[in-house]
């Protein structure tokens, strides 16, 4: 894979070394040795060597998507006895709302709500006993992003960012394409207690699907002649003020400033999309209604993917109190969504194929929890987190697969039951990551993403 | 028990059985032996000993299955297995999914349980001998009051040192005497203008002016240092910035954070709390009490009350999930939360660790980790209405209000009564008038009567104005002690333990206080804030050096415990720790005896050529830590040398607009200090957000200094320094005529000295390329404010 990013030390100095006698001071810019993303070895064979996680907020139902349930046709409208599956009191059923169809050579089933992504069920590996912890929307993407539902605690992209660094010197390791505002917000992507520099790098708006997924103060206000003087100037001051042998952390503020630079000069192409082609922004739906926002997050997640940034997270999300999927009634708004995400998301997975990169990416769709199989008012579902669906394609996972099942109404995990934990500990496994070595001694204890749980689910693993 | 004793009865009837047959007891065994050799070991063997067995080398919930002493002794709930009651056994009940979840995989096929059960009813025949888990060991308290931090606070003796020039007090004896035991000499003092930079940004958070450099540069008399920290030390600067150190370690915040972004509209009062206190030097043990227990505390004026009230919003501040549906575990965890905090911050131990299991490395047992939470579920922290959230009291009205109020409803009263009899006479009047003979005086009669009607039931309905609300804390009607919860697990009940404080901080000489009437947080925030607490004045003392030398004599200043680091000088910490005390824990008297110590007026540059090798670390102090300017001093610099620092309007004041319902909505527009910008967890400031503001969510002791590329990104490209720069350029150009001189000018304005002939000539050359236009001064400036000796302080 060619690396854009990646510069020799002979083009970097062709680049910096304009005047001003840069070339001694390019050999300082040019030391990694004290980068704290550095690239790290895996512990073991990785099977994936990044994340594309692609988050759904609010939770979309189940039944309505991945997990076909013939029988709630029977109980449409009736009331039935949910007690039995861990539910208080009997509820009236609402069947799902969109036919299902066979797909793929698996044949695996997916409702109409999905057509695009239908078509890559064979590279799918489907969760489909997935439970969680958290009822409230808070509680259970805080759990879904750090693995805590109260206490604060790093996000997962920060764990990955402090366990295998950054393949790029130039980026970051942990990126978040419009972060959800609302339920918890930047502690989705904090570092914790976890060192600064691996907190998730916001590209965009955070709660706001619709933002350009740009990063923030990239461009100068000056113009590219002044912003070269002045920058030429502040480097040579820097090196005036840090004498011949500077201390490391005065090296450090340099060093720092030359990526800067080199970001804001090379880099900014990273989220220009218009070297792409007609035919590729096509596939993604871009420059077409309703895909166009998303489009843009999968391409960008295509883009930071190639660049080797480790965790990658693009979301479908708002900072309205009540999040995007959440469809407490008018579940009938699932489609304008699903139409929303169903053709970027299949175009990211067509691209990343034929680029060779699904290989050796991880893509994750999911939300914090799933939906009830009764209703709420007239047409709505309640949250679920006893039993849902998340699916994983590529790097190391099995093809046109299905792992667990919820009860025959769709309500609660019974077989092959994968826990929030469990798939935090399967994602890492399949970075080459032991979820229980990755740890990080704050206040006086070792930490860890999956606290004192989580198995790798190997019934998936390819 | 009856239902056991009707088991016990089945039992002994099968063993009578059986002997009436006389099937041999040998038999019975091998029976046993081949039925566990044939099921139940393979079962064990692939779903239990990846987690429960010394060869996987786990003991998850303390609970070994690979040895028949593993089962009998049992994990942190107990025994396993009951021979021959299934339904007692915890086993089993596990694998039905009903006590745990386990194998946690998935569900046993129902074929394999029922064997489980039937080895369980059969006795539970184990034939795997290996010797049990070692007992757990119990925690020695004795053992652990030796180590250094739980020894009480002593007066060291002062050391002899050679070089009886350079040290101008006691603290400077004991830097100098392990100095000269490394053999390294400290570095010479830092240059004027060096240490005027460094004393005014390590008090205040912001520069010395051309002004005070001025005037302090020309004072060459003795006392010209003194003078400047006396100074610094009284301005209202010196309250802001060190108030500002006090709320990173009490997680200070405007918006609870969690999953919501519900905004503390009362978290302001907090804050000018702190603000207020340091600038009236309130003795810190007295904070830490009014935190804690301020509204237990006696008082003597309206104004104290209020305040110590105030004071405890400390412990409802914390990032509590408020959303949670399980009332008992939101209480449980903000009882953890207050545990974690007081521990951090004040004693500098990692109590939390203890909640699930006895301490790993400290002497805290579970048990003193729930003797504190009894303290706190016995304190009001929450509402529980239909959703959770902090608690808050109305705000206490003031004998003028309430003067004020009773005099008002005095009045009320006595208009009341005249208004009643009035509608009486008006009613009687009515009647007696002869409708016929004189409707318009009817008329007139009714519409005034109607009139006297709505006034006196305006007044029967008045209300006393609306009180603000003050978030507090308060007691719970039944204060009691509570159980362990095992394994940190709500519903998983274990022992209960008497209310209590840290075993091992505690003298072993004086009986435990005994805590029943009330919570006992009152005693605690006694016991913590007292004198002999071994742990308090150490903490405090060397979070006054951290904050003054750049490294704590414990660096990790908030876990003193054996994980953390040792102190570098620990007669030093005690000689601080001393003197905090022997001045009434005043912040000021300590920093003053600091900063006027020779060990804090060394270089940050040079010093002895072998210093580097000896101790590269600076551990010994043998010169001065180059710091880095903060999020706070970074922003009120560029404010303030911009000119655009809000000083005048009034300081302290709700933070908030009446009515900001969520953090998303507040936009940060306030040119006021940093210190009275809002913190939300949610969503920091920008500025802050880049350069490593304190996590509001943690007790914050020290704070990361990252150096990061987005930090250079803002320096370079935001809209704020540039705005900035700008600002100040059309400023400075009103200034000196001449460039030489502006220029001058503008490098002591920003990075207080002047600039060395070589930075004269670059800046030079770099305003020529650019004709000395107003963009070119600014331009210089935004250089200046990103460059290292701006960023850094020397």
């Amino acid at each position: 894979m060619t690396n854009r990013f990646r510069f020799s030390r002979r083009q970097l100095l062709k680049t910096a070394a304009c005047g001003f006698g840069h070339v001694a001071f390019a050999g300082i810019a040019n030391a990694t040795s004290k980068n704290p993303l550095a690239p790290k070895p895996a512990m073991y064979g990785a099977r994936a060597k990044r994340v594309i996680f692609l988050f759904m907020q609010g939770g979309p139902s189940q039944i309505d998507t991945f997990d076909h349930k013939p029988e709630l046709v029977k109980w449409d409208g009736k009331m039935t006895d949910f007690a039995h599956r861990g539910n208080n009191k009997p509820m009236k059923v609402l069947k799902h709302m969109w036919d299902f169809r066979r797909h793929g050579q698996c044949g695996q089933t997916v409702s109409s709500l999905f057509p695009e992504i239908a078509k890559h069920v064979d590279d799918i590996c489907f969760l489909q006993g997935m439970h969680t912890e958290g009822v409230a929307h808070g509680p259970a993407t805080l759990f879904l992003h750090t693995g805590a539902t109260n206490l604060v605690r790093p996000s997962m992209g920060a764990w990955i960012s402090y366990g295998l660094g950054s393949e790029n010197e130039n980026l970051p390791a942990f990126v978040t394409v419009n972060p959800p505002a609302n339920k918890g917000g930047p502690r989705h992507y904090n570092n914790a207690f976890l060192p600064p520099i691996h907190q998730g790098t916001v590209l965009g708006q955070p709660g706001n699907r619709n933002a350009v997924p740009k990063l923030a103060n990239l461009e100068s206000l000056l113009s590219a002649e002044a912003s070269q003087k002045q920058h030429e100037f502040l480097q040579r001051l820097n090196h005036i003020q840090a004498g011949p042998q500077p201390d490391t952390a005065v090296e450090g503020a340099i060093n720092s400033l030359e990526m800067a630079w080199r970001m804001q000069n090379h880099t900014s192409e990273l989220v220009e999309l218009s070297r792409e082609t007609k035919a590729t922004m096509d596939l993604y739906g871009i420059n077409q209604k309703p895909t166009d926002a998303f489009g843009r997050q999968c391409l960008v997640a295509r883009q930071l993917a190639e660049s080797g940034v480790r965790y990658i997270q693009i979301s479908h999300s708002d900072n309205s109190a009540a999040p995007v999927w959440d469809q407490h009634s008018n579940m009938p708004k699932h489609e304008e969504l699903a139409m929303e995400v169903d053709k970027p998301i299949s175009g990211l997975l067509y691209d990343l194929k034929q680029r060779g990169l699904l290989e050796d990416t991880l893509v994750w769709w999911g939300a914090e929890f799933g939906r009830t199989p009764f209703s709420q008012g007239k047409d709505g579902r309640d949250h679920n987190p006893k039993g849902f669906t998340t699916w994983l394609a590529g790097g190391g996972v099995k093809q046109g697969f299905s792992h667990g099942a919820t009860d025959d109404l769709g309500f609660q995990a019974i077989e092959g039951k994968v826990h929030m934990h469990d798939l935090h500990a399967t994602i890492l496994h399949l970075l080459g990551i032991d979820h229980e070595k990755l740890t990080y001694r704050y206040a006086g204890r070792d930490f860890r993403l999956t606290d004192v749980a989580g198995n790798v689910v190997k019934e998936i693993l390819a | 028990m009856q239902h056991r004793f009707a088991r016990l009865l089945i039992l002994s009837g099968s063993t009578l059985l059986g002997s009436a047959f006389s099937v041999p007891g040998a038999e019975v065994k091998q029976e046993n032996a081949v039925f566990f050799e044939k099921h139940i070991r393979p079962i064990l063997v692939e779903h239990c000993y990846e987690c429960h067995s010394e060869q996987a080398g786990k003991r998850k919930g303390g609970l070994l299955l690979d040895r028949k002493a593993g089962w009998e002794t049992g994990g942190d709930s107990g025994p396993a297995i009951v021979p021959g009651d299934a339904a007692d056994s915890l086993l089993i009940e596990s694998v039905h999914y009903e006590a745990y979840e386990m194998p946690p995989e998935g569900k046993l096929p129902d074929k394999t349980i029922a064997l489980l059960e039937e080895w369980v009813r059969r006795g539970a025949f184990d034939p795997r001998l290996a010797p049990g888990p070692a007992a757990r060991e119990e925690i020695d308290i004795e053992a652990g009051r030796q180590f250094w931090c739980f020894q009480p606070v002593t007066r060291p003796t002062i050391p002899v040192v050679t070089d009886k020039a350079w040290p101008l007090g006691d603290i400077d004896h004991l830097i100098l005497a392990k100095l000269e035991d490394a053999e390294i000499t400290p570095a010479p003092d830092a240059n004027r203008e060096a240490i005027l930079r460094r004393v005014t940004l390590a008090l205040t958070g912001l520069p010395p002016t051309v002004a005070e450099q001025d005037a302090f540069l020309a004072d060459q008399s003795p006392g010209a240092f003194e003078r400047v920290v006396d100074y610094l030390l009284e301005s209202d600067a010196f309250a802001e910035c060190w108030a500002r150190h006090w709320l990173d370690i009490i997680r200070y915040a405007d918006s609870v954070g969690g999953g919501g972004s519900q905004v503390l509209k009362d978290s302001w009062r907090l804050r000018d709390y702190v603000i207020d206190s340091f600038r009236r030097d309130k003795p810190l043990n007295k904070m830490i009490r009014e935190h804690i227990a301020g509204d237990l505390l006696p008082f003597s004026s309206y104004r104290e009350q209020v305040e110590q009230l105030t004071a405890t919003g400390f412990l409802v501040l914390g990032p509590h999930n408020y959303g949670g549906q399980d009332k008992d575990l939101i209480a449980l965890d903000i009882a953890d939360e207050q545990i974690d905090t007081i521990g951090k911050a004040f004693l500098g131990m990692t109590i939390g660790c203890a909640r699930c299991h006895d301490h790993k490395f400290d002497p805290i047992p579970t048990s003193d980790y729930y003797a504190l939470a009894g303290i706190f579920l016995s304190t009001k922290s929450v509402s529980n209405k239909h959703f959770s959230s902090w608690f808050t009291r109305t705000y206490p009205m003031s004998p003028e209000q309430k003067a004020e109020l009773d005099a008002g409803r005095a009045k009320d009263k006595a208009k009341i009564v005249s208004l009643t009899n009035h509608v009486a006479e008006l009613k009687k009047r009515i009647k007696a008038v002869d409708k016929k003979a004189n409707p318009a005086a009817g008329a007139s009669l009714r519409t005034e009567l109607q009139e006297k009607q709505v006034s006196l039931k305006g007044l029967q309905k008045k209300k006393p104005p609306k009180q603000p609300t003050i978030m507090c804390v308060g007691e719970v009607d039944e204060p009691k002690d509570t159980p362990i919860r095992v394994r940190g697990q709500p519903r998983n009940i274990g022992e209960t333990v008497s209310r209590g404080f840290l075993q091992v901080a505690m003298s072993p000489d004086k009986p435990a206080p005994k805590l029943d009437e009330g919570s006992g947080r009152l005693e605690l925030a006694h016991w913590i804030a007292s004198d002999e607490n071994p742990l308090t004045a150490r903490v405090l003392a060397n979070r006054i050096w951290q904050h003054l030398l750049g490294h704590g004599i414990v660096r990790s200043s908030d876990n003193f415990g054996n994980s953390g680091n040792l102190p570098t000088h620990p007669e030093l910490l005690d000689y601080l720790a001393v003197r905090l005390i022997q001045n009434g824990w005043s912040t000021r008297q300590l920093v003053r005896e600091i900063v006027l110590s020779r060990t804090w007026r060394m270089a940050s540059e040079g010093g002895d050529p072998d210093g580097d090798r000896l101790d590269i670390e600076n551990e010994l102090l043998w010169r001065a830590h180059k710091r880095r300017l903060n999020a706070e001093a970074l922003r009120d610099s560029i404010l303030m040398l911009s000119g655009t620092l809000d000083s005048d309007s009034e300081k302290g004041g709700p933070s908030l607009p009446p009515g900001l319902k969520s953090a998303i909505d507040f936009e940060f527009t306030s040119m006021k200090r940093s210190i009275y910008i809002p913190v939300f967890r949610n969503r920091l400031y920008e500025i802050f957000g880049t350069f490593d503001f304190a996590n509001p969510n943690f007790v914050v002791s020290k704070r990361f200094e990252s150096t990061i590329p987005t930090q250079s990104l803002y320096l370079m490209n935001s809209p704020f320094i540039h705005h900035q720069a700008q600002v100040a350029a059309q400023q400075f150009l009103e200034k000196p005529a001449d460039t030489a001189a502006a220029t001058r000018w503008t490098y002591r304005h920003i990075l207080c000295r002047s600039p060395s002939d070589e930075e004269m000539a670059l800046t030079h050359e770099f305003l020529e390329s650019e004709d000395f236009s107003s963009e070119a001064w600014a331009s210089l400036i935004q250089s200046l404010y990103s460059c290292v000796d701006f960023q850094y302080i020397h």
